[in-house]
């Protein structure tokens, strides 16, 4: 294994010699194909794909499906490669080992030069569409370009940078609104039309400078080490260094270069380097784009634009793609890695005897909580939710949190189904809050509320009352409960005996 | 509340914009492909379906 990854190229090459990644070498077009490829190796847990000729470019021109989706028959494969880890590391343990380095950041360092300044194209030479960008679902509102990327901004007024990831799209004739206006003072390959939520943290930044009245700088980085990228998918909180949290998970600096054109760094092995500006209070018709939650996003609608300035990428570029959809994607597997280890982290942190908090891919990553806990006392599971809720993952997530005892293995969802039934009783256990904040992305949230993210949460607390006798909680009845040792011991020895396999 | 935001407008040929698709059930980009007393002909980008109608339904953003 090549881990610790300098950058993509040695990841991709783990993800080869495990048998996570197969190389498509016939030709495939940007316009669908490429996206439905993708989207069905995620609903079947194949490998991930590296598109090696792609219609209308140049050999050597390529994209990246999936980096890190979910794989068969372990889940979280292509997570525990990144972090050096066998693609069959349990999960509990890939979790405790993402807690362990969460506590050890690591700064970057800064290097004269890197690999991503192999080819550089300044001013009006600058092209986005020099890339296989895909047109990636059905009724997309152009070419998505920035889907697996890291977005850099920095606060005007701190030395905070923020690595986000957030979506970008290159115009496209036929495909996006208002086309002719969009375009009509750039070409489609120098405006990134882009999502930035103004409880996101880019978007944050954004409101700073729009308010001084001046452009916002802001450079998009694909490839480079692999948790260039996924520390920016990572619910972090404001103020905390995406590239220190990278360096802490690879256990080792991320090397830096600076921009071209803007006082802005990105890792130096990136594949392709987008710089540029946002105008303030200027906003172009960007979207939709099916999204993460398994469904088409919110239309299109008036958003941020990048003026693209300068692009700068290696020689035989890859661009890397995911396609959202209906789980398993991606931000999925993110949220449910790295949201589980931030949440758990945060929650022992504040005292809770929690076993973990985990975030199931199938609640696309954030929207469902599990916490599996010791109750120590009466009263105990809602404190634990304002908790939960109170972090900035829980306020924009954790919609439906499950609260169960610390039997219950939390990733194991039958046992959590079986939890809920058989030791929730509803009107005990399940407390709905109301005029909570909500992302606004989430399909259930009524239109009319998304604007001000107006949303709503539900505890199911799936414990047994703390103030209950003993004698009222019925034992368990499965193999490991209901059996002395020395039967189940027996039945194990004799099993293949029976006639049983393993 | 601020104004409601119109996502496109079919006036020409080409034009796209967010309207009701009768075969998706639901709003996605519409391509005018021909206006013609005053009846569009209409094509989704999503099922690549054509249909037309004398009145596009837009989707309006509320803001």
């Amino acid at each position: 294994m090549r881990y610790p990854h300098k950058d993509l190229r040695e990841f991709i090459e783990d993800l080869r010699d495990e048998g996570e990644l197969i190389d498509v070498n016939t030709e495939v077009d940007w316009r669908l194909e490429i996206g439905a490829i993708i989207r069905r190796l995620n609903e079947t847990g194949g490998p991930a794909p590296l598109f090696n000729k792609i219609k209308d470019y140049p050999e050597g021109y390529r994209v990246l499906g999936s980096p890190h989706g979910y794989a068969k028959p372990y889940m979280h494969a292509r997570m525990a490669l990144a972090l050096g880890l066998s693609k069959d590391t349990p999960f509990e343990k890939l979790l405790e080992t993402i807690i362990e380095r969460l506590g050890n950041r690591i700064k970057p360092v800064n290097v004269e030069s890197g690999e991503c300044k192999e080819n550089i194209m300044l001013g009006e030479e600058a092209d986005v569409t020099k890339f296989p960008v895909p047109i990636i679902h059905g009724g997309d509102g152009g070419r998505y370009i920035s889907t697996w990327a890291s977005v850099v901004t920095k606060d005007p007024d701190t030395d905070w940078v923020n690595w986000g990831m957030y979506r970008q799209a290159v115009p496209l004739k036929g495909y996006t609104i208002n086309y002719e206006e969009t375009t009509k003072d750039l070409p489609p390959g120098r405006i990134l039309l882009t999502l930035l939520v103004p409880t996101g943290q880019g978007g944050m930044h954004l409101a700073k400078y729009e308010e001084k009245g001046i452009p916002m700088p802001c450079v998009t980085f694909m490839g480079g080490p692999p948790f260039a990228v996924l520390s920016s998918a990572m619910p972090l909180p404001p103020g905390v260094s995406e590239v220190e949290v990278a360096g802490a998970m690879q256990e080792k600096p991320i090397e830096l270069v600076k921009c071209e054109t803007q006082d802005l760094e990105v890792p130096a092995t990136s594949e392709i380097v987008i710089e540029g500006e946002i105008p303030p209070k200027d906003r172009k018709i960007e979207g939709p784009f099916g999204e993460y939650t398994g469904y088409r996003g919110m239309p299109p609608g008036p958003r941020p634009w990048v003026k693209v300035n300068c692009v700068t990428h290696r020689d035989d570029p890859i661009l890397p793609v995911t396609c959202m959809g209906k789980p398993v994607d991606e931000w999925c597997m993110v949220g449910s890695t790295f949201g589980s280890a931030i949440m758990t982290h945060y929650l022992r942190q504040q005292g809770f005897p929690v076993r973990i908090a985990y975030y199931p891919p199938a609640g696309v990553g954030n929207h469902l909580t599990i916490v599996s806990t010791k109750v120590p006392f009466y009263g105990y599971t809602k404190v634990l939710a304002s908790a939960v809720w109170s972090h900035r993952f829980g306020m924009v997530g954790a919609d439906y949190l499950i609260i169960v005892d610390e039997d219950i293995d939390p990733t194991d969802l039958n046992e959590v189904m079986w939890a809920v039934s058989t030791r929730c009783y509803p009107s005990r256990g399940i407390h709905v809050e109301s005029g909570r904040f909500s992302y606004n992305l989430w399909p259930a949230m009524p239109p009319a509320d998304r604007p001000i993210g107006r949303g709503s949460k539900v505890l199911i607390d799936a414990t047994w009352p703390k103030d209950w006798p003993e004698e009222w909680i019925p034992p368990v009845m499965s193999f490991e409960k209901a059996y002395p040792e020395s039967i189940k011991k027996k039945v194990m020895e004799r099993w293949k005996e029976y006639g049983f396999e393993e | 509340m601020s104004d409601d935001v119109f996502v496109g407008k079919l006036e020409k040929e080409g034009d796209v914009a967010y309207v009701w698709c009768p075969f998706c059930k639901a709003s996605c980009i519409t391509e005018l492909i021909e206006k013609r007393d005053g009846e569009y002909l209409l094509k989704c980008k999503m099922c690549e379906n054509e249909h037309k109608t004398s009145e596009p339904k837009y989707y309006i953003e509320v803001k």
